[in-house]
């Protein structure tokens, strides 16, 4: 795993708890008298459910774009590519350390010096609190040992508070409380009952993710609002399951809460723990204690909404993976690769916004970069029978890096697409059968590369003829040479990127992309890893 | 340090210890019933919560316990005086920044004292030197 692809991972993360906190408070708004405890559920089920995604995505290795190919026509020739090859020839391609702009050196030396600083921010927190809890310990009086769980007094801790240590769960009683045993008592039995909900191992995890996300507002939203729950979902188990009177239990509350503004400064632990009297939540908890009885969510409801929020952050997650770029394809560095292009060929490579997004996009991410260079790298088992096979029909050699784009060179069969396209160059079977292709149950000519390259010669030979020009004949291969008349027609115009700016394009982005296959299929370099 | 800090040699009690220690120097040694027997009647504090902080005194290193048929005899180990020095000790150190004169001046000006106690004041000023 490289710096990029660690990023890209974290920048997934990001999203995925962004679109978790909208979620849930999506859910706490839709069901306002909801009972606490269901909530807390749903945040304890988003949270588990994060933490396997991210182990899961974690251990394995990053989803391909396309699936593998199921049969390759010519593998004889796949030795032998050398992407950098091209870098010595002109400076131009400066995309190492010592680049002019953005560049990978200076992105990673940013993040690192960040998550160094993230690092020292963390350890020294957690040094800080096992220090003050270390003392709080050694001042503190074993009361009461029963099973896993220990009681303890203190005589300088104000609040009551509970944590928990792999093999044993503490709850820790300020000593004042001994003189109200019924406080005593209640204290307990809240303290206890943070434990029974696991809000004290939670903890470990919503502190994790609260470092690890640190610039991330949404995870600190995350863990104040769960901090919150947590509270009145013992609140609620209490006063409903035990029947205790909210009054007395309210009383209580407030009298600890008093006790908690007369303590000495200067001894509290910076994050808090579990704790009981929290006067920045008291008045909440009251209100929510006086409510009568909540609302419930019956399992399956609550089910479908867990899976789809999870879903929704697994898509937000995957949406988010192409966000990182590393390298920046500068407007500047893209023309000269252009030139590199367009010097000796009847097409005519056009470096605009869009092309150059869709340039970013393959040569600016580690999973674009992934993605072109396997896909050259077949490329070069097809390249000398593509070139010939469009020679033949005058079509320019530039347009062999057009099933760069549909297929990333695979022979695909056409189980791999809802429309049930085919082949390195992705033909629908009609059109298939228009150029004189063989699709049925028995035989798919499509899957024969030689075959369907001379159609697709013939294709963009036919697309030229009647369009001439190149740009659109790529057009009328993607959306049909049908489609793209209409499109002329209707906004009067013949330049492609009016036409798709005005939203006249088959497949988003079709054109642009081509544009960039052809100048990385030109530039190999631009995608080494 | 480490020490220190559990073996109650510097610590300081704690109201509710204080007034159990209070009836157990008077007592000389008592178990927890009788403890209870000497709590004034409207204080309410729990037969579990007295044997709760008998038994922290004795971690502390204040009282010591001899089993006694079922319960246990408490035995103060701090005695009274020695308790009262090291609470003024402290109250110097704390409030008044280690200057002892500064809490005589407050005492003289904001406690009031009658003719006798002033008398028994000045006799212990007026005592020899080396003792304290």
């Amino acid at each position: 795993m490289n710096l990029a692809s660690a990023l890209s991972a974290y920048t997934a993360l990001n999203v995925a708890v962004v679109v978790a906190v909208l979620g849930l408070l999506a859910v706490e708004s839709l069901r306002r008298h909801a009972s606490a405890l269901k909530l807390l559920g749903f945040h304890y089920w988003i949270a588990g459910g994060l933490a396997v995604t991210a182990l899961v995505a974690a251990v394995l290795p990053a989803p391909q774009l396309f699936e593998p190919s199921a049969s390759i026509w010519s593998a004889q020739e796949f030795a032998g590519f050398s992407p950098p090859a091209l870098e010595p020839v002109s400076g131009y391609m400066s995309f190492g350390a010592g680049a002019t702009n953005l560049d990978a050196g200076s992105v990673s030396r940013a993040w690192i010096a960040t998550v160094l600083m993230l690092l020292a921010a963390g350890s020294f927190r957690l040094s800080r609190d096992a220090l003050a809890l270390r003392r709080i310990r050694r001042q503190s009086h074993c009361i009461r040992r029963h099973g896993r769980v220990r009681i303890w007094l203190n005589d300088t801790v104000r609040t009551p508070f509970s944590y928990w240590i792999p093999g044993s769960a503490h709850v820790v009683l300020p000593s004042y409380l001994l003189e109200r045993g019924d406080h005593l008592r209640m204290v307990l039995a809240h303290e206890l009952q943070h434990h029974r909900q696991r809000d004290t191992v939670w903890l470990y995890f919503f502190r994790a993710l609260g470092w690890l996300c640190a610039l991330n507002p949404f995870a600190h939203l995350w863990k104040r609002r769960l901090g919150r729950m947590q509270e009145f979902a013992c609140d609620e188990a209490l006063i409903t399951r035990r029947g205790w009177s909210a009054d007395v239990y309210a009383r209580c509350l407030l009298d600890v809460a008093a006790r908690e503004r007369e303590a000495a400064p200067g001894f509290r632990l910076s994050t808090p723990l579990i704790r009981f009297g929290d006067p920045l939540v008291l008045t909440r908890r009251i209100e929510m204690m006086m409510q009568p009885k909540r609302l419930t969510f019956i399992k399956p409801l609550q089910m479908s909404i867990v899976a789809a929020l999870l879903a929704l952050m697994t898509l937000a997650a995957y949406a988010a993976g192409g966000w990182v770029q590393d390298r920046r394809v500068t407007r500047e560095q893209a023309e000269a690769m252009a030139e590199r292009v367009s010097a000796n060929s009847g097409f005519t490579v056009v470096v605009n916004d869009e092309v150059l997004h869709e340039l970013n996009r393959y040569a600016g991410t580690p999973e674009g970069r992934e993605f072109m260079r396997a896909s050259l790298q077949r490329f070069e088992g097809y390249r000398s029978e593509v070139v010939a096979s469009l020679a033949k029909h005058g079509v320019p050699a530039e347009l062999a890096a057009v099933p760069l784009v549909e297929s990333g060179y695979q022979n695909l069969d056409a189980s791999h697409n809802r429309l049930s396209s085919a082949g390195i160059w992705q033909f629908i079977p009609n059109t298939a059968l228009a150029f004189g292709l063989r699709v049925d149950g028995q035989v798919d000519d499509r899957l024969d590369a030689e075959r369907l390259t001379d159609a697709a010669g013939r294709m963009l030979r036919a697309d030229h003829l009647r369009f001439t020009d190149w740009q659109l004949a790529l057009m009328a291969f993607n959306m049909g040479a049908h489609g793209l008349q209409k499109a002329i027609d209707t906004t009067g115009s013949r330049d492609p990127w009016t036409l798709i700016r005005a939203g006249h394009e088959g497949d988003r982005g079709y054109l642009a992309r081509v544009h960039a296959a052809v100048l990385i299929a030109a530039n190999p370099g631009s995608v080494a890893p | 340090m480490a020490k220190r800090a559990t073996t109650g040699e510097s610590k300081r009690l704690t109201d509710v210890e204080l007034e159990l220690m209070t009836i157990l120097w008077r007592l000389g040694e008592g178990a927890v019933s009788d403890v209870i027997g000497e709590l004034p009647p409207q204080r309410e504090l729990a037969y579990t919560s007295v044997s709760t902080i008998l038994r922290i005194l004795e971690t502390k290193g204040v009282l010591a316990a001899r089993k006694e048929g079922r319960g246990h005899i408490y035995v103060p180990l701090l005695g009274k005086s020695e308790y009262e020095a090291r609470a003024v000790k402290d109250v110097v150190d704390r409030v008044f920044q280690g200057v002892p004169v500064a809490m005589v001046r407050q005492l003289l000006d904001n406690v009031e004292l009658s003719a006798t106690d002033l008398r028994e004041v000045r006799k212990l000023l007026d005592r020899p030197k080396g003792r304290k």
